[in-house]
């Protein structure tokens, strides 16, 4: 791992197109910006495993008599946010 | 999505699916640039229409046909969900995948990273929405059922 000290408002760039900025520190929380163009996904690490995960359960969850389950499937479904 | 029936005899191509052979046409295929979250790796992927499975349909990839995602068309199977997915184009359909899972009656629908695919350009990517509440496993079925 490549490690790089900064100071409070100093970036470092990777590559031609990203920039990650240390915007706050406070404690032990760092507040970071990144400038990325949109065909590069910037996500939390924790969220990137956690989707990560589901689709490895989806795709690993398929067996035919599995499938069946769908076959239950009742109508359109509510989702409140 | 594909089906038998709609595939040209001339350059059909078969694909060996978890429910037996698939024939399709290349120009089917869908691109994902950048695969799916753990499966970057995978690129063409074909939507298949199995008729028993109504309204899902089968994400199978092509280079390794085991490897297949139940995709659910969120106009047909879900009310109340409208994301906001940055870049979202207009023929971009919208699509979530569901995992079923082994336990009785868990089939569940990741509202989190849906898969908005182009009919145009035959082209899909998966996203992970930032700014939203929408769960990774919302369920798709009454308790007790569908097991």
């Amino acid at each position: 791992m490549l490690i790089l000290t900064r100071k409070l408002g100093e970036s470092i760039r990777i590559g031609d197109e990203v920039q990650v900025t240390v915007l706050s520190v406070q404690g032990n929380s760092v507040k970071i910006g990144v400038n990325a163009p949109r065909h590069l996904s910037v996500h939390r690490q924790e969220i990137y495993d956690r989707i990560v995960d589901e689709n490895r359960r989806a795709a690993l969850s398929i067996t035919i008599d599995n499938a069946e389950k769908l076959l239950g499937f009742g109508g359109i479904v509510n989702v409140k946010e | 999505m594909a089906s038998h029936s709609d595939v040209p005899a001339t350059d059909q191509q078969v694909l060996e699916s978890q429910f037996g052979p698939v024939a399709y046409a290349p120009s089917e295929l869908i691109t994902f640039a950048e695969g799916l979250f753990g499966y970057e790796d995978q690129r063409a992927f074909l939507l298949y229409d199995h008729p028993q499975y109504r309204p899902f349909g089968w994400l199978i990839s092509v280079e390794n046909p085991d490897l297949m995602f139940p995709l659910g068309p969120v106009d047909q199977v879900l009310t109340g969900y409208e994301p906001k997915v940055p870049g979202r184009n207009e023929d971009d359909l919208l699509f979530v995948i569901v995992t079923i899972g082994k336990e009785e009656g868990g089939v569940t629908a990741n509202l989190r990273a849906p898969v908005l695919i182009s009919k145009n350009s035959r082209s899909g990517r998966q996203v992970i929405l930032t700014d939203s509440h929408y769960p990774l496993r919302h369920p798709m079925m009454p308790q007790g059922e569908g097991g």
